[in-house]
């Protein structure tokens, strides 16, 4: 099964000081290729692994995206139109690109999503009012918090 | 496909022996074998990304916080 990924689960995967590190370790593990990881997360994660951690983390996971370990997704300009589309219907929410953009791929690939942004995820529904399907609940990740 | 010669134990030869019996050749049971242990051994190698820096603890979870930050910072500069 597909699973499309948020950038708070991969940002925990690469800080080894994460309250959630060890989650993120086995579930980036457990999807390998299954992964999705949309260019709009790749920027986020990019960015905050570059202002915290300096630019060799940052590149590790390019490298590692560039080796094909996960699959990009690139936003064509329907997904792209449709990540505009959710930002804008849950304009009060303030979601942004980043997550509009993995619900959009989350969509068009009918895959789960990998996320630890409940918030955002679960006040959002998919078409015909279904919840999405996260890889992981609010209940399992908390049983992590801290784990070493 | 590469051809190699390898040497195995004669319990490990005798194990190979019944699974090529089901699958109908020596071979064939031992490339099935070497691409699975192959397989298995890649998928629990921790990729060097993953816990490549050690950052605050509450950086995923806090992390609309740690953009905020960060472009505070940005526009200081």
């Amino acid at each position: 099964m597909a699973i499309v990924a948020d950038s708070t689960p991969l940002i925990a995967a690469a800080n080894r000081g994460d309250n959630f590190h060890r989650l993120a370790l086995s579930l980036v593990m457990a999807a390998g290729r299954d992964l999705i990881v949309p260019d709009p997360v790749v920027v986020e994660v990019d960015w905050m692994l570059r202002d915290r951690g300096g630019p060799d983390p940052a590149r590790r996971l390019l490298n590692a995206l560039v080796a094909g370990a996960y699959q990009r997704a690139t936003l064509s300009p329907s997904l792209f139109a449709a990540a505009c589309a959710i930002d804008r219907t849950y304009g009060d929410l303030d979601l942004g690109l980043v997550d509009a953009s993995v619900m959009a791929v989350a969509a068009a690939t009918d895959s789960a999503i990998l996320t630890f942004d409940f918030t955002h995820f679960r006040a959002v529904p998919q078409a015909r009012g279904r919840a999405w399907r996260l890889v992981v609940d609010e209940a399992e990740y908390e049983k992590w918090r801290g784990r070493r | 496909m590469v051809r190699r010669t390898i040497s195995v134990s004669a319990a490990i030869d005798q194990k190979i022996l019944k699974i090529a019996e089901e699958e109908g050749s020596y071979s064939a049971a031992v490339a099935r074998l070497v691409e699975e242990g192959a397989r298995r051994t890649g998928k629990n190698e921790v990729p060097d990304w993953i816990g490549s820096f050690e950052g605050p603890a509450d950086l995923s979870e806090n992390l609309d916080k740690y953009i905020k930050q960060a472009l505070k910072r940005g526009y200081r500069r």
